[in-house]
């Protein structure tokens, strides 16, 4: 184990409650917690926290309001994220039987894509697909 | 050269995992020469250098180890930073032994070796130094570990001469100390190991060398360190002092000052750039 296999590039995102976020990331999509640092005298806020997507790559978050930061002040639930997944039509599934709000359902693009795009309980939109980018 | 550091990590063999927390293997070239902060931690000190001895050029305050080069040092825990003088070429593995272990592999409480370095073969005898020898004649980090786990299953006392474990209630207490990132109240603890206060204090100090509030205090400070250097810049040091269980950032600067012997940020534009574990945040 050694440090050669970290992404290099995680979106960061903010929740109203980042604790239910973390285990609907989980649960829903299969996102693997890498650490979650909580605040000592209120383990309801999240000041940082690590997630990995199995194939690579991952997110990082935080609870909105933490601090007066540009961070901390970021309006939740804007977010739109895109993964590579190898099996839409099992994901598609367990997302939306974890209660992911369906934006658009699984379809078969003319370039050769398959996936879905969802919403998270705090809105944010995730889109997941068989694409891996030009 | 362009500088260039190369990490691995293993558990230990099955039998040592209760004593040893992990092995950490570190190789840094072509970095600036430079002193390395051996800060204080809720491990005993337990490094095999490969290739240039360890050069402590300065123990901490208090210590009565002279400054010295070691090939394979052994230090007891500590109230402060030891500074260690490197040519920009380190390159050993630090195994993270703890408190609970140095009995079981070396007959002695760890209080015994408290602010005290020392060469591991004056514990080890023959085993130290071939722990040394042999870690010099093999490369890869598997090959390595493969080694200490070798040597130190072979150390594991079970003569019954000396007491090889610790007291249940010390035992105990240790994993609550570091289980709560140490936060955890002394008068709980001590309700929890059935002792008065004062009976604990002096127990616990006759074993590891410390007040269980100056452990607790490390626990903590070695917990932000941990995260200071494992999170991304955007978090904010009052963000790590607040997950830590610190009043607030100054109170998280004054550890580090006591501790560390300089402010945060100090340290880690000192420390981080080759010093990187991949797995730190999951502490």
């Amino acid at each position: 184990m050694t440090n050669s296999n970290s992404p290099m590039l995680w979106s960061v995102l903010t929740y109203r409650d980042a604790l239910a976020a973390m285990d609907f990331l989980e649960r829903a999509f299969g996102f693997e917690r890498r650490c979650c640092y909580t605040r000592d005298d209120d383990p309801s806020i999240v000041e940082h926290a690590e997630l990995r997507w199995p194939l690579g790559g991952g997110v990082m978050l935080g609870s909105t309001g933490k601090d007066d930061s540009p961070f901390g002040t970021r309006a939740p639930g804007n977010d739109s994220v895109y993964a590579v997944c190898e099996d839409p039509d099992a994901l598609f599934e367990r997302a939306t039987a974890a209660g992911a709000e369906v934006v658009r359902g699984l379809v078969d693009e003319d370039y050769g894509s398959r996936g879905f795009s969802v919403r998270d309980p705090e809105g944010n939109l995730w889109s997941f697909g068989t694409y891996r980018g030009e | 050269m362009e500088p260039q550091s190369d990490w691995a990590t293993a558990l230990p063999a099955p039998a040592l995992r209760a004593f040893i927390e992990s092995y950490r293997g570190y190789r840094m070239t072509g970095f600036d020469p430079g002193l390395h902060r051996g800060l204080p931690s809720r491990h005993l000190t337990f490094i095999v250098s490969i290739g240039p001895p360890i050069d402590v050029v300065a123990h901490p305050e208090g210590s009565p180890t002279r400054p010295d080069r070691f090939r394979c040092v052994l230090s007891g825990l500590q109230p402060s930073e030891a500074l260690i003088r490197h040519t920009g070429h380190q390159e050993g593995v630090a195994i993270e032994l703890t408190p609970l272990g140095c009995r079981a592999l070396f007959g002695l409480p760890t209080a015994a070796l408290w602010n005290t370095s020392i060469e591991l073969a004056e514990v080890a005898g023959r085993a130290g130094d071939e722990l040394w020898e042999r870690l010099q004649a093999v490369e890869s980090w598997d090959a390595r570990f493969a080694v200490c786990n070798d040597v130190l299953t072979r150390l594991l006392r079970d003569d019954g001469a000396v007491a090889v474990t610790v007291a249940p209630e010390l035992t105990v207490a240790w994993h609550a100390i570091v289980r709560s990132g140490g936060g955890v109240a002394i008068t709980d603890l001590a309700e929890e190991v059935g002792w008065s206060r004062q009976h604990l204090r002096r127990r616990f100090a006759d074993e590891f060398g410390l007040s269980p509030k100056l452990a607790a205090r490390i626990v903590r400070f070695e917990r932000a360190r941990l995260m200071l250097q494992s999170v991304p810049s955007f978090v904010t040091i009052a963000q790590v002092a607040a997950a830590c269980g610190y009043y607030d950032q100054a109170h998280l600067n004054r550890d580090f000052a006591e501790l560390a012997g300089c402010p945060p940020r100090v340290w880690l534009d000192d420390e981080v750039p080759n010093f990187q574990y991949d797995d730190a945040a999951g502490m």
